[in-house]
């Protein structure tokens, strides 16, 4: 730990101790919530922008390794997509609902098979040429394309695509799939008779800003769509994302005001920044920015026995992992926690700490001395994830599960987890950003994640086809059950263990207005505006 | 000094860059990590990675990936970069490599400027308070990491006495003088750790200089001191000096990793730093070559400096 991350752990803990639910709190409930307008950009009064120009400097921990909307691997490249890009339908920044964006409607067939899209007129391109039907077509074709990751293996249930004619566009499925609308929402509306590559090379959409240049290795500048189909926004004229990988520097800069915002949470400087007087932007109440997650590799043992996995569950005090983590933690252990309309309170918790328990499944498993659980490894996806991990191991060896701890850069990570030296590990311990549905929330760290080193899915192979079902299920009520049966499963067999939901606030000058931090830590800058 | 010594040491010079470029290719390919799941991210599934490695030729035997990046890189075909928005490799290299020798100059610059006079006052003064001071100062600095020095600077130059701007880079077309402000904090960091070491080097060879029987001949002839240091133990001490200056320029262009990284200075090791967490291997392969090019290239030219400074050096 440097010097200035102990000089900011020890000023939050002084601010905690002089008051639990002190300042940064504060400045959380204070620019939590802006006031939404139906429809419209949330937090801006009579949906004008009361101040309008400027440039927004956001600082970014690392170059985007792309700009294409259809590839891209990380954060810092989603920020600056989701600009210059709409998409057919968009999250409400309060409520999460799903609500209309490109497309001013839609409607589904009786069958369930068939969903037409009836798109906005008068949506223009960056280049002035206008968003139709065949350029929603065509994006949905490259997002289909296999090597389109993010959204190509959710849309295998698509048939066909019709553009039927220029404002309406129809998607035919070949079963009934009830998360066609979350899944809409990574598909970036791009022009018809462009390739993925040339989208890439120059991005060009419908969105608030547009394309300006990238300055390799420094920044990526974006100017105001004068054109954009939401009338009076953007409020700001131009957006620079710069990189600055070192969150030391990051902090000073926030704080010597050469940045604005940074576009990830600074956990390891929030001491010198609150008391700077920075705004802390939190996510919006009873939504949080992802989950803390330990990945137990249930193709080895001992994490085979699902006793064991229980034991690390129960082993882990998750509000002493929030304390350590300045409080930015909410303390659950069933995904669905985030989201409580489908949340089970049958199913298991392990919220509350039992080592007593713990010890008695373990010996139940034939570990009564303790076990051996192998090599925990860490993604060093920062401050905070190490001392996560470092927590994880500590704890566990309370309960006796002795765990080697390494803390990983994170292409190995990737690598051990996905890649090409996948399911070299015991538990691998990181966070992870589901989509704050409950469809996601389950499917995310169950399925779609890790499923080549989840044996898991042999295990309990009626969690996997439940939850294809449910996909298709046409009533509320049998889908219901079904979620609920879910968490149940999941909740017993803790092949995924859920420490936590990640609360870290987005810092930001003072003088940025209107900005709502999205649970996937996505920054939507349109209805951002400065008061200087 | 022949044509032939030269056009031996740039032969050696090719053998040594063909062992690099292989040592990097292998390596990168033996640490673990992957370009497609870098670009598509943690959460891509299986077949989406398989359809990007086959894009990227990562599905193809190593050896064959090895000939084809070998054959390109001898017809100057430096490819495009998947994993950096598909950019092209030279487009990223050459403007780095170009801004990590503006910024190592400069650090040298300000290094040889502290560090020959107080080198020689050192010498001149052996023994002296001046010499002690001077040499309580060079190991203060001889033993201060360079980000440490780079942190502090920032912290009190750009935060508390807010003179310069903390870190980033504005290109010199755009605005000139902010760009020499952005370069005067790291330049001053990396040189005054660089000057404590060359200092100590400068007065090591003034002091052996200083020994020898013709220095005492040209007092006992009655010259001034500033002639005889001038004139005859200076041009004999710099000889070594040159070739520490050398070496050490050299090394800093393949070590400019931390300084950039804390001064976001978009060069050589940034880009080095940047790509290899990215897994940008395409990116990495080249900027390593051209770093080691970079140093084969300094070090011939400080052996071909030798000539020049002393006519008794001649190659064959």
């Amino acid at each position: 730990m440097g010097a200035r991350q102990l000089c900011g752990v020890v000023a939050v803990g002084l601010c905690l101790l002089m008051n639990p639910y002190g300042l940064l709190e504060q400045h959380t409930r204070a620019e939590a919530a802006p006031a939404p307008l139906a429809g419209g950009p949330a937090g801006l009064p009579g949906g004008q922008c009361p101040k309008r120009g400027g440039n927004l400097i956001i600082g970014q921990s690392g170059e985007p390794t792309s700009i294409n909307p259809h590839r891209f691997g990380d954060q810092n490249a989603r920020n600056i997509i989701i600009a210059i890009f709409s998409t057919l339908v968009e999250h409400d920044l309060q409520t999460y609902a799903i609500r209309p964006s490109l497309a001013q409607s839609w409607s589904i067939s009786r069958d369930g098979l068939d969903w037409t899209f009836k798109l906005r007129a008068n949506v223009k391109f960056h280049d002035g040429s206008d968003f139709d039907a065949e350029a929603a077509k065509a994006s949905l074709e490259r997002s289909m394309e296999p090597a389109s990751g993010r959204t190509a293996p959710l849309l295998t249930r698509v048939k066909s695509l019709e553009a039927k004619d220029a404002l309406t566009f129809v998607i035919h499925l070949s079963q009934p799939d009830r998360i066609l609308l979350s899944t809409l929402l990574d598909v970036y509306m791009g022009p018809a008779g462009v390739t993925t590559e040339r989208l890439g090379e120059a991005p060009m959409g419908t969105g608030p800003f547009k394309f300006v240049r990238w300055d390799r290795n420094r920044q990526v500048v974006l100017e105001r769509h004068t054109n954009y189909w939401r009338q009076g926004l953007p409020c700001l004229d131009r957006l620079t994302f710069r990189t600055i990988p070192e969150e030391s520097v990051r902090s000073q800069q926030l704080r010597s005001g050469q940045i604005h915002l940074s576009s990830s949470g600074l956990l390891g400087e929030m001491g010198t920044l609150a008391t700077a007087g920075l705004v802390l932007h939190a996510p919006p109440r009873g939504f949080n920015l992802g989950l803390y997650n330990i990945h137990t590799n249930t193709r080895r043992e001992p994490w085979r026995r699902q006793e064991v996995r229980q034991a690390l569950s129960l082993a882990l005090d998750r509000e002493a992992i929030g304390r350590a983590l300045f409080g930015f933690v909410q303390v659950l252990s069933n995904p669905m926690e985030a989201n409580k309309r489908f949340f089970n309170p049958q199913a298991a918790s392990y919220n509350k700490r039992d080592l007593d328990q713990a010890r008695q499944l373990l010996a139940a498993a034939g570990f009564s001395g303790g076990v051996d659980g192998g090599d925990a490894i860490v993604c060093g996806l920062g401050f905070q994830f190490n001392i996560f991990g470092q927590l994880v191991q500590s704890q566990a060896a309370e309960a006796g599960i002795r765990l080697r701890l390494t803390i990983l850069d994170v292409g190995t990570y990737v690598a051990r987890t996905l890649g090409g030296r996948r399911g070299e590990y015991d538990i691998a311990v990181c966070a992870m950003v589901p989509k704050p549905d409950e469809y996601d929330l389950l499917n995310h760290p169950y399925a779609k994640l890790f499923t080549q080193t989840l044996g898991w899915i042999d295990q309990r192979r009626e969690f996997y086809d439940l939850l294809d079902a449910a996909r298709s299920m046409p009533g509320d009520s049998a889908y219901r059950q079904a979620i609920t049966e879910l968490q149940r499963i999941a909740m017993e067999g803790q092949a995924e263990i859920i420490a936590g939901g990640r609360l870290d606030p987005t810092p930001a000058r003072a003088y940025v207005k209107n900005f709502i931090p999205h649970t996937q830590g996505n920054v939507f800058l349109e209805a951002v505006w400065l008061d200087r | 000094m022949s044509a032939r010594f030269v056009a031996q040491r740039l032969l050696h010079g090719g053998l040594v860059l063909w062992i690099v470029a292989t040592a990097v290719f292998f390596l990168f390919r033996v640490i673990p990590g992957d370009p497609a799941a870098m670009t598509l991210g943690f959460d891509a599934p299986p077949e989406a990675l398989a359809a990007l490695r086959a894009e990227m030729g990562l599905d193809k035997p190593l050896h064959v990936q090895y000939a084809t990046w070998l054959f390109n890189l001898m017809r100057w075909d430096l490819g495009r970069s998947a994993t950096s928005g598909n950019a092209p490799v030279a487009g990223l290299v050459f403007p780095s490599l170009w801004r990590t020798l503006e910024l190592a100059s400069l650090s040298m610059l300000v290094a040889i400027s502290i560090a020959v006079p107080l080198g020689m006052l050192a010498a001149l003064r052996v023994g002296s308070t001046v010499d002690q001071l001077a040499r309580v100062v060079t190991t203060i600095g001889f033993s201060m990491p360079t980000y440490v020095l780079g942190i502090v600077a920032l912290v009190v130059f750009a935060e508390m006495i807010p003179l310069l701007p903390s870190a980033g880079y504005v290109p010199p077309a755009e605005d000139l003088v902010l760009h020499i402000k952005y370069l005067i904090l790291p330049a001053a960091s990396v040189g005054l750790v660089m000057a404590a070491r060359l200092a100590r080097f400068m007065r090591a060879g003034m002091l052996d200089v200083l020994s020898q029987d013709y220095v005492r001949t040209a007092y006992a002839k009655g010259l001034p001191g500033w002639r005889v240091n001038a004139r005859h133990a200076l041009p004999n001490a710099i000889l070594a000096f040159v070739t520490e200056v050398g070496v050490n320029f050299g090394l800093l262009i393949g070590g400019m990793v931390v300084i950039e990284q804390v001064f976001t200075w978009p060069g050589l090791g940034w880009l080095m730093i940047q790509s290899t967490l990215n897994r940008a291997y395409d990116v990495v392969q080249i900027a390593v070559l051209i770093s080691a090019a970079a140093f084969v290239i300094v070090n011939l030219l400080v052996d071909l400096s030798y000539g020049v400074m002393d006519p008794r050096i001649a190659y064959e």
